[in-house]
């Protein structure tokens, strides 16, 4: 079953929000390392490593580019 | 309680925004530490403080302490060292033979440079994990990585009894623990060089924080247990005395007599222990009674009980009061859900712990977290449960007297208050940071800085026991500062909570000032860092006959003219205290 994009959206901009400290971020759909600044790689090793226990999703090396992006964190968890 | 690192960060937004007492960190670190600096964060505010973070560069920890001399690492309340097997199991600097000097040796020394560096910070260096693999089979035991780490981990926890700055994490007991095969995560290794998996994550640093906050006396001091089928299988009023099972007879009693066992650990640790039930006294009497032999845990194990009717919220919030201690000191553990929730909503801070589907799961919460963790035992510690049980009988004569000042007249109490510390220096150091109530303005001193208090001609430093006809209270408070200009400071004062209302800080107050006027000194300034957790000593100097001079934000100032004690000494309106004093 897929996850909605809404929910998946809600838990980037927490994780975001917990590793960049900055509460004000509000990530949209089209967002990623390009648009916001707090998408480093910091963010992204942390997006990484905790999204086994919220979606069930093993990260693998070759997923890690689509890290970069909401689109592409969609993709990893629904594909 | 079982945490993930998704619902940490998560929920982690919205507990950041409690204000807690900040405790500055310093990472000094040779893997990439993130993110456990927000998971650390979330596990110490449970413990009430907060970290202010310095992560420095990766793989930089020696640039960071010896090159830069600009930083220098006493300012901070903790420097954490960390490093895992990982990144020496890539490392040319380790040796996988019997050579005498490998990377780690190096690693170990520079360890002891940073401690020697900066005494008066708290280190914490974590032992290493054994290695995800092992070339070399069983052999890697006695000539292999796995020999090192076990070599290193010796030497590190030797080298923490020879240096008291030095704490230490033992992250290999945590890794076998959860289990290297879930421990190491290699493609965040390979692509952040962070090798830990998410379990680890979270172990790790629910670790760290229990060491953090057990180095700064934050640990919980009480644990507060129910009966039935949580000491023991059962329920006692229903199945009768016979019909519990504990010991070693059944599977089941067997179960809990771990359990019994395990808290007998915790409470010789120096953790106070007290049972609520809802339970006949007589049948719950004769349960401990009969089962005597086959418990770990008996009666008089506890220092105060409550078995009767009542909602447990109310016996646990009287049991804190009866023992002067905070709410957010104690973990109350019960079989029932509902009685966690209720003591977890009406006694604000109080942790509950119950389980699901074994009554293990009681022991492994408790463990996992810490709540208990300790740096050093002392003899203080060994005797506490005694010292609460020795109150229970002042309590009683409280009762029978007329007055509470008849009272503290027949308790023929007596103290020595002692200017040079000997054996007490851990003792003291403890009081400095385990007590809340009685703690002016929350200065901690560690180990070496007691000493220094003791040796430095400018300083001064003093503590002082309490026995009276019940019992020996043990060394209890611990004053000290400075003396410049005609002035004798005191940096701070705490006394422990189980000798309030004695009048001992009237007659600690006249030997500082019998001190001070020896040292021909005029006059004594005291100050208060108010907040919450002192409410108790909120007016303390104005009762000791202090004067408010200034106040900036919650710090209060006082001044004490010793000319001004020295006249009305003989008056009868200064408090009177029935301590007699030896020295």
């Amino acid at each position: 079953m897929k996850v909605s994009q809404d929910i998946i959206l809600k838990f980037v901009n927490e994780v975001l929000i917990a590793s960049s400290g900055n509460d004000d971020l509000s990530v949209k759909c089209d967002d990623s390392s390009e648009t916001i600044v707090e998408w480093d790689s910091l963010f992204i090793m942390t997006m990484a490593s905790s999204l086994s226990s919220k979606f069930n999703v093993k990260v693998t090396l070759d997923d890690l580019e689509r890290l970069s992006s909401v689109e592409g964190i969609v993709s990893i968890i629904n594909d | 309680m079982t945490f993930s690192l998704s619902q940490i960060l998560t929920d982690y937004n919205a507990v950041k925004k409690n204000k807690a007492p900040i405790k500055k960190v310093k990472i000094l670190s040779e893997v990439t530490f993130q993110p456990n600096d927000i998971l650390v964060d979330y596990f110490t505010r449970k413990y009430g403080f907060t970290l202010d973070y310095e992560i420095g560069l990766y793989d930089q920890m020696n640039y960071e302490s010896f090159n830069d001399e600009k930083k220098k690492l006493d300012t901070y309340d903790f420097v954490y060292i960390h490093s895992s097997i990982l990144k020496w199991f890539i490392s040319d600097e380790i040796n996988f033979d019997d050579k005498n000097t490998t990377g780690l040796d190096t690693y170990l020394e520079n360890i002891k440079k940073i401690c020697k560096k900066n005494p008066k910070s708290n280190i914490i260096a974590n032992t290493l994990e054994y290695p995800p693999f092992r070339a070399r089979g069983s052999l890697s035991s006695r000539s292999g990585l796995v020999f090192h780490v076990r070599k290193f981990n010796d030497a590190l926890i030797k080298l923490s009894y020879e240096l008291s700055n030095l704490m230490i994490q033992d992250i290999n007991y945590i890794s076998n623990q959860t289990g290297l095969n879930n421990w190491f995560d290699f493609n965040s290794w390979a692509a952040f060089k962070q090798p830990f998996s998410e379990k680890a994550l979270v172990a790790l640093s629910q670790s760290l924080a229990s060491v953090m906050a057990s180095v700064i006396g934050k640990s919980k001091k009480i644990l507060i247990s129910d009966l039935d089928d949580t000491l023991w299988s059962g329920i006692v009023g229903d199945d009768g005395v016979d019909g519990i099972l504990i010991g070693p007879d059944t599977a089941k009693g067997e179960l809990f007599f771990i359990i019994q066992k395990y808290l007998l650990f915790i409470i010789k640790s120096g953790v106070i222990f007290s049972i609520v039930s809802k339970n006949d006294p007589n049948t719950v009497n004769e349960a401990f009674k009969k089962k005597r032999d086959d418990m770990p845990i008996n009666l008089e194990l506890s220092s105060s009980s409550k078995v009767n009717w009542v909602q447990k919220s109310k016996n646990v919030r009287e049991i804190l009061i009866e023992l002067n201690l905070l709410p957010d000191s104690a973990i109350f553990i019960d079989d029932s859900d509902l009685e966690c929730l209720d003591v977890e909503t009406n006694t604000k801070g109080c942790i509950a712990i119950s389980y699901q589907n074994s009554p293990i799961e009681l022991i492994k919460k408790i463990d996992s977290m810490g709540f208990f963790e300790v740096q050093s035992v002392n003899s203080s510690d060994q005797s506490r449960t005694q010292y609460y049980k020795d109150n229970n009988l002042r309590e009683k004569l409280i009762e029978q007297s007329n007055s509470y000042e008849k009272f503290l007249e027949s308790l023929k109490m007596k103290t020595s208050v002692k200017w040079k510390l000997g054996k007490n220096i851990d003792r003291a150091s403890q009081l400095t940071k385990k007590t809340n109530q009685f703690n002016l303005t929350q200065v901690s001193l560690g180990h070496d800085d007691v000493k220094s208090y003791e040796i430095d001609k400018n300083k001064w430093i003093v503590i002082a026991d309490l026995v009276d006809k019940i019992g020996n209270n043990g060394i209890v408070t611990v004053a000290f500062g400075s003396c410049k200009d005609g002035t004798l400071i005191i940096e701070n004062w705490t006394m422990s909570c189980r000798v309030f209302n004695r009048g001992l800080d009237f007659a600690i107050l006249y030997e500082i000032l019998n001190f001070a006027k020896n040292e021909g000194l005029l006059k004594i300034c005291s100050s208060i860092n108010k907040v919450s957790k002192n409410k108790y000593v909120h007016h303390l100097h104005e009762l000791l006959g202090f004067k408010l001079i200034n106040k900036n934000d919650n710090k209060y100032n006082y001044v004490y003219n010793l000319n001004d004690a020295l006249k009305e000494k003989n008056n009868e309106s200064q408090p009177r205290h029935y301590i007699k004093i030896c020295k």
